[in-house]
């Protein structure tokens, strides 16, 4: 322990009175993430990695190829005429550019959606731990998150009406939650009905079994973007696949207390359904598992956890989806 | 329970019933305050009281936060002979230039504060409450010593204030009365001029340890310190005696004398006291300056660790079955408060709290046994400082800045309450434990220094903007939010 400090006081001239600033954000590296590493069992012996190499290999010659052809290319245009080899050069510029511009774009949505995991993570950390700094922290990176945004304004001013106020990390969460994250609630769990209302009409009146395929995968994609953007991660195409992954991951982990939960009664109702008509059961089978992908990814992109608000049950959106309320 | 006869039971009774059903016409709360003298009962009451109605920003205390109280307002109080609490003169003292705490408080004062409010229960809304009044009464911290001698005969409580003035602390004061009091035969025949002359030492002696800065001088009867409307009665007119051991003395000795007149103030001053504002209660809030036991060192910190497990004996806490709620209703959610926790820096208000918990350990224990909800935090109902952190030669210091009130003083430095200062009050012990057994371990460990009042924000649709706190509606939440759902 250290020696305890004396009681003194300072004249306001004589030393520099700072209001008390926001702790340097305290970024978790992937070492300080959970699951912690085991490290007893030995790592496979690999060696060379022979594929990745003819993975590798090979790309480099279709890249060279494909320079060749082009360069082939804008040579064959330059001969025939100047302006067409010119415009083939322009063309070639913009393509590249476009390409570049994608991967800058598919990069900052992973950056986004991994940044949104992290912050989900370390807010759970706090809550659980009661711990004040990184509650500020993850308060502060929320703020930056939601910076900007029209709908969020309000919320954001009243968040910064209580920046003076003495709180604990709970109630800083419990704060946050409600004036950032709970009013985007509501409209995640529209969106989530609408889908799923969308499925069920949709397979219940389709023709064919395949068109219902897509048109289901489709609107579960749409889904989670929509979700996913509302909740601040705005995901590409790589990014979508891979928060589709996480939903996947996700409903797999907590299948088991989802089983418990409404899946009986679901197979139960559907088994009646069917009997009266085989499309209408699917249709309504369609819509629940939707809204339970809906469910899931509400969970994996919200960047808070449940404080105040209660966490949205499977039922009260089934009776959302059926307009019952 | 041992306080109340079996008539008084008999009656008290009744009149729990009366209000059990006047309760359900128009809702009401009894919330009582609890604090011994100076620790913030009228600025607490003052501070709720201007939160409300004005309209604050109560983050943590849901109606407010959810949107659903529509406003509050002052209600004429319910007992007509109790005066009126005033609100505003200590908002007048708050807002002046330059502002004041109020006055120490000198007599009874009783309030009614109404809340409406949208309720979410389905019940509530067909029956139409929309509406719950707060009775809370202020009275001087003083009295309050007096709840235990309820239990307390008089030979008793002559031995116990004999010990009590023994101590080194307070040898000094009590030197005159002492000497008085060894020329005393408690057996001879009753003699009205003794029986002043001795009351009036004891007074004095009250007085001097009470004047001592830091000391918290728990010492009971509270009436004469803080006489009230009773100054000069016969009812005053008694001190303890040294029996010596003796038991059984004669009638028309002094010492029956004095006896009978410790019953009469029991009877007469104190029972009413406890009947009229404490045994009726629904919530309570007990209001403790940690801070200032912790100036006054090991003896302030036992006389208000013992002041405060007697003080608390008194009620009756406990979750309310149909039966008690009728016939004796308990206080079933009680609030624990370190008050001034604004003279600290936020970092140590878990280190405070801790050693709240310690102090209150027993009475907060019996309350949750017993069924009530009990809950301990650092308060302040004014913020009078903002927070900061100065530095110096690299070193760091959290601090407090805001106008120490004059004669204040701090390592050597003394305050004339011009000039605003940044303050840093030591380290609070991480050990709760030795906080309390050891306090000032070495000299001067913490020092608290009192501050005077923010400034006031005038609003410019007239009145003020409701004060700074810390967790004034944490503690609103606790105590009643759960009525104004």
């Amino acid at each position: 322990m250290t020696k305890p400090r004396k009681p003194t006081s300072f004249r306001l001239e004589e030393v520099e009175v700072v209001e008390t600033p926001l702790p340097p954000p305290a970024i978790a590296t992937d070492a300080a993430q959970l699951p912690a590493t085991v490290r007893a069992l030995p790592a496979l012996e690999r060696g060379w990695r022979w594929g990745s190499l003819l993975l590798g290999a090979i790309g480099g010659l279709v890249g060279l190829a494909s320079a060749m052809w082009l360069h082939d290319l804008v040579l064959e245009m330059m001969a025939r005429q100047d302006w067409i080899g010119w415009t083939t050069i322009g063309l070639l510029g913009l393509a590249i550019l476009a390409l570049l511009m994608i991967i800058l774009r598919e990069a900052a949505g992973l950056a986004r959606l991994g940044r949104l995991g992290r912050l989900r993570h370390e807010a759970d950390a706090a809550a659980i731990e009661g711990d004040k700094t990184l509650a500020l922290d993850v308060v502060s990176r929320l703020k930056r998150l939601y910076h900007g945004r029209k709908d969020l304004a309000w919320g954001l001013a009243r968040l910064k009406e209580h920046e003076g106020d003495i709180m604990d990390a709970a109630e800083l969460l419990r704060l946050s939650e409600r004036t950032l994250v709970a009013p985007l609630d509501p409209l995640a769990r529209g969106i989530v009905a609408a889908s799923a209302k969308r499925v069920s009409v949709v397979t219940a009146v389709s023709p064919g079994a395949l068109i219902d395929m897509l048109f289901v995968a489709g609107e579960n994609l749409r889904m989670l973007r929509r979700l996913a953007t509302l909740y601040g991660a705005r995901p590409g195409t790589l990014s979508l696949l891979k928060l589709a992954r996480m939903v996947v991951t996700h409903i797999v982990l907590t299948g088991g207390i989802a089983l418990g939960d409404d899946v009986i009664q679901q197979l139960v109702g559907h088994g009646l359904t069917a009997k009266l008509s085989a499309r209408l059961g699917e249709g309504l089978f369609n819509g629940a598992l939707t809204t339970r992908i809906g469910l899931a990814a509400i969970d994996v992109c919200r960047p808070l956890p449940y404080i105040e608000v209660q966490r949205p049950r499977f039922r009260e959106l089934v009776a959302e989806v059926a307009g019952l309320r | 329970m041992a306080i109340s006869s079996l008539t008084h039971g008999a009656v008290d009774a009744f009149r729990n019933i009366g209000d059990f059903a006047s309760d359900l016409v128009e809702p009401t709360i009894r919330l009582g305050v609890t604090g011994l003298a100076r620790s913030g009962k009228t600025v607490f009451i003052t501070a709720l009281v201007h939160n409300l109605m004005a309209g604050a920003r109560m983050p943590f205390f849901d109606p407010v936060a959810h949107g659903r109280v529509l406003r509050a307002y002052l209600e004429p109080q319910p007992d007509d002979q109790v005066p009126r609490f005033d609100y505003e003169r200590h908002m007048a003292d708050l807002t002046a230039n330059p502002p004041r705490w109020p006055d120490s408080t000198r007599r009874i004062s009783q309030m009614r504060l109404a809340i409406e409010y949208e309720t979410q229960k389905f019940w509530k809304r067909q029956l139409g409450y929309n509406r719950l009044n707060i009775d809370i009464v202020d009275y001087p911290g003083e009295w309050l010593l007096d709840l235990p001698l309820l239990r307390l005969d008089y030979a008793e409580w002559s031995r116990t204030a004999l010990e009590q003035s023994g101590a080194p602390s307070r040898r000094a004061a009590a030197k005159d009365w002492h000497a008085a009091l060894a020329e005393v035969d408690p057996a001879a025949p009753a003699d009205e001029m003794l029986a002043e002359k001795l009351a009036d030492l004891f007074k004095a002696y009250l007085r001097d340890t009470r004047a001592d800065a830091h000391a918290l001088s728990t010492l009971p009867p509270g009436r004469f310190l803080m006489p009230g409307d009773l100054e000069g009665s016969p009812a005053l007119t008694f001190a303890p005696l040294d029996a010596k051991g003796e038991e059984g003395f004669p009638r028309g000795s002094l010492f029956a004398m004095m006896e009978r007149r410790y019953e009469a103030y029991k009877t007469h001053v104190v029972r009413p006291f406890f009947r009229d504002h404490f045994a009726r209660l629904d919530r309570q809030i007990v209001l403790i300056d940690v801070l200032a036991a912790l100036n006054g060192g090991k003896p302030a910190v036992a006389d208000l660790e013992r002041a405060m497990t007697e003080i608390l004996d008194c009620f009756r806490t406990g979750s309310n079955s149909l039966w008690s709620s009728l016939f004796s209703p308990r206080i079933d959610r009680i609030v624990f408060a370190a008050t001034k926790a604004d003279h600290l820096h936020h970092k140590s208000h878990d280190r405070l709290e801790a050693i709240l918990a310690l102090l209150a350990e027993d009475a907060m224990g019996r309350a949750q046994f017993a069924g009530a909800e009990v809950k301990a935090l650092a308060l302040a109902a004014i913020r009078a400082t903002r927070e900061g952190i100065a530095k110096r030669s690299g070193e760091q210091l959290p601090c407090i800045v805001g106008y120490p009130l004059p004669g204040e003083t701090i390592g050597g430095r003394s305050f004339d309450g011009s000039e605003a200062f940044a303050i840093f009050p030591g380290d609070l012990p991480a050990n709760s434990e030795t906080a309390l057994k050891h306090p000032h371990a070495q000299p001067d460990d913490v020092r608290f220094v009192r501050f005077r009042p923010p400034d006031p924000v005038k609003l410019p649709f007239g009145g003020f903007a409701p004060f700074p706190n810390i967790r004034l509606d944490r503690a609103l939440q606790a105590l009643i939010g759960d009525r104004l759902t």
